[in-house]
């Protein structure tokens, strides 16, 4: 896997752009790897080629089903919404401490 | 008969005096007048052709030579299905990008696809509607990043273009998306990725610009 590297540099009173296509690094490819098993193993689907609706749940869908889930207990979210929650939490895992 | 008055000459390259009296020489003339030329404008700084196809693009050495940096993507291509182009931002010139949970929040509103949007993301997406791979030509979009080296302001990011989400002609969006780092500081440098597998050539080129 490779990275194209578009590096300014100063020449006269401008800069100007050098390119040159250089390897990842081990800890870039490891990285890479693991974004696209997340994705490609996630059940989310955003917008299609056909158009239809990104699936992704809205920030109220997700205050809402956090909240039914950690507070109320009463109102479980549905499981197809908790599968898409639960993908986004491990795609942005939460902060320690929070 | 001819009357003769006697003017002062001031050689003033400011015209500070602003008199009413005095004429000027042609040397200040046109050193004044030159001076109010702004040289304004797009400088091309890079052009760049897709090759060994890269999962990303990194841009560095940013610096506040301009206030605005433009970014062309004329017909860049993904390889596989369900593409995002994403960005990101650095401050030590591209050795690590800011990818923390809510870094950024971005918008993109797309005639004839689902508008989408995030508060806090890891990322700005310039396309979130999944590009299924072509063979030919893929995204042409303009992005302009303002005042990415002012540590007294947001990074900000503003693109519109079109989106080709396959091989067949018909089946193309027209983008317009906004985008901001959620923190002042000198950005040095930015990255430009797809969620998944690598970009390809699609018969263009990036092409990266000064903007004063």
């Amino acid at each position: 896997m490779k990275k194209l590297v578009v590096n300014l540099v100063k020449q006269g009173s401008g800069l100007k752009g050098r390119s040159q296509l250089v390897d990842l690094t081990p800890e870039e490819v490891a990285q890479k790897l693991e974004d696209e098993r997340i994705w490609e193993e996630g059940s989310v689907k955003r917008e299609a080629v056909a158009g239809r609706k990104a699936e992704l749940p809205t920030d109220k869908e997700m205050q809402d089903a956090l909240w039914a889930k950690m507070v109320r207990g009463d109102n479980k979210p549905s499981d197809d919404l908790e599968k898409r929650i639960q993908f986004v939490l491990n795609k942005y895992p939460m902060p320690e401490g929070e | 008969m001819s009357t003769c008055i006697n003017y002062g000459v001031l050689d003033e390259d400011s015209m500070a005096s602003d008199s009413a009296t005095d004429i000027a020489t042609q040397q200040s003339i046109k050193a004044y007048s030159d001076s109010l030329v702004v040289d304004a404008g797009y400088t091309l700084l890079s052009t760049t052709t897709i090759s060994g196809s890269p999962t990303e693009l990194l841009f560095t050495g940013l610096t506040d030579a301009y206030k605005i940096y433009a970014m062309e993507f004329a017909n860049i291509s993904a390889n596989t299905t369900a593409i995002e182009f994403l960005a990101q931002v650095s401050i030590d010139n591209g050795s690590s990008f800011i990818s923390s949970a809510a870094s950024y929040s971005w918008a993109n509103f797309k005639y004839g696809g689902t508008d989408s949007s995030s508060a806090g993301d890891t990322n700005v997406n310039l396309y979130s509607g999944g590009i299924n791979g072509q063979t030919t030509s893929g995204m042409t979009v303009r992005m302009l990043i303002v005042n990415p080296t002012d540590s007294s302001v947001e990074t900000q990011f503003i693109f519109t273009g079109v989106i080709r989400l396959d091989n067949s002609p018909q089946n193309m969006r027209q983008s317009f998306g906004v985008g901001k780092r959620l923190n002042a500081e000198d950005n040095d440098a930015i990255r430009v990725f797809v969620s998944s597998s690598a970009m390809t050539d699609g018969g263009g080129a990036i092409y990266l610009y000064g903007v004063s």
